[in-house]
């Protein structure tokens, strides 16, 4: 069998499909001895996801071989969302091309996905001269987006070495958000230079929708450049996604 | 690997594709030509009759419009990206269908990937949405916008799209041929812009 693998807490996988499943219809999880991970970009080339989910966070983890497998996302996010909290999730693949994804909880679920052709391309992340660097607790990410959703639909980061603020401006109202090291939503900031920079809201709201509240947040930026997010997964995985800069007409 | 290795290696699975059922009636697929350096890409909607036979996009009698066009601009076809979103010809040129263009497009995308243009060209209302609503812009008839610039900010950096009319346009309504030219020159005002 190439790979058995085994994840406790089946909603928190499901979670972070959905997340991703937001932005891209299909994707290639590359399945080796070191983890699982994935890279793709939404349709419009505005945002690239990062997915690496080391063998660590599972609680079995056997790989015969390594293999890649192209999934349909929204066929996979909605049998994940069929598990419950305490669910233990099994995905396993034989030497069929198929998906088993197994629900343990109070009854065994069984579903089989077919596997896809999924067209790659070799992306390198690239490394690029940010001038701002945050981390931010999850919650202060998710209700900012909430609330600048409802004035604009971008969202402008203006970081200074002092303060982190969120802004978004629309034709009759808008929304400041202030973030200092005194503020429990800040835990670090680093700002080489007077860094602004704005973005998509509704690209944010579907980065955003699968961080914990309590979760630990890199943000970096640089002017008019993209920005780039980290979020943790189980304390060793990581879930990063970079965002092209909104043009400011 | 290398820009050249891959956009290569993606012509021959192509060549093979048997993704929908225009695999299998096609002479040949044709997944593009010209210069893999291009700033330009033309994309147009599928391969016709002459495009099948010799396996080149925009070969018949469409495709001698868009030469006379980039030669009034002073390009050559060899200095630009053609292809169609659609790489194997539908059959007596119907349009192509939804899931034809859906099982397809990814090819075109992973040209677009690869290439990376500055301006792309969509030819034709099919080729214009999908290409503006892969980047997040709204879909207006082409009577409206052809020839207008729309700005697409990506990861890869900025992305022009000019949609204009399919050359054919010109062979079946010839009153829409100075449009079209003046299109051309739009073009060539951008591109002056950029280099």
């Amino acid at each position: 069998m190439p790979f058995e693998i085994v994840f406790d807490g089946a909603k928190d996988f499901a979670d972070l499909i959905a997340t991703a499943s937001n932005l891209i219809d299909e994707a290639a999880f590359k399945v080796t001895e070191d983890g699982i991970s994935m890279r793709a970009m939404d349709p419009s080339r505005v945002v690239l996801i990062d997915l690496n989910l080391p063998t660590s966070i599972f609680s079995k983890y056997d790989v015969e071989s390594e293999e890649t497998i192209g999934v349909n996302m929204d066929h996979f996010k909605k049998i994940l969302k069929r598990s419950k909290s305490k669910d233990t999730l099994v995905l396993r693949k034989g030497e069929e091309n198929f998906l088993d994804i197994i629900l343990q909880g109070t009854a065994t679920r069984k579903f089989r996905l077919p596997l896809i052709d999924v067209e790659e391309l070799e992306l390198e992340l690239p490394e690029l001269p940010f001038t701002a660097k945050a981390v931010v607790l999850g919650e202060v990410l998710k209700e900012a987006v909430k609330d600048a959703s409802l004035v604009s639909d971008s969202l402008k980061f203006i970081a200074t070495p002092n303060e982190l603020m969120l802004k978004a401006e629309g034709e009759t109202q808008e929304v400041e958000i202030k973030l200092t090291l005194e503020d429990e939503g800040l835990l670090d900031l680093e700002v080489q230079e007077e860094t602004k920079s704005a973005y998509g809201i509704s690209y944010l709201a579907d980065m955003v929708k699968g961080i914990g509240k309590a979760d630990e947040v890199i943000v970096q930026f640089g002017n008019e450049m993209p920005l780039q997010m980290d979020y943790p997964i189980r304390d060793e995985g990581r879930l990063t996604f970079l965002l092209a800069p909104r043009v400011e007409e | 690997m290398g820009k050249e290795e891959q956009l290569r290696k993606l012509e021959e699975k192509i060549k093979k594709c048997q993704k929908c059922s225009l695999g299998k009636l096609r002479t040949n697929a044709v997944p593009g030509s010209g210069s893999y350096n291009s700033k330009i890409m033309f994309v147009g909607e599928a391969p016709g009759y002459w495009e099948d036979q010799k396996g080149l996009p925009f070969v018949g009698r469409a495709g001698k419009i868009l030469d006379e066009m980039l030669k009034g601009i002073g390009l050559k076809r060899e200095e630009v990206y053609i292809t169609n979103i659609v790489k194997c010809r539908p059959p007596e040129n119907r349009d192509p269908y939804e899931e034809e263009i859906k099982a397809c497009s990814s090819y075109l995308d992973l040209q677009i990937d690869l290439i990376r243009p500055k301006i792309i060209i969509p030819l034709g209302r099919h080729s214009m949405r999908y290409i503006l609503e892969k980047f997040g812009f709204n879909v207006e008839p082409i009577s409206r916008v052809h020839g207008k610039t729309f700005e697409a900010r990506t990861l890869f950096g900025k992305i022009y799209i000019m949609p204009m009319y399919h050359p054919a346009v010109v062979l079946y309504r010839p009153q829409l041929k100075e449009e079209v030219q003046e299109d051309f020159k739009k073009l060539k005002k951008l591109l002056d812009e950029l280099s």
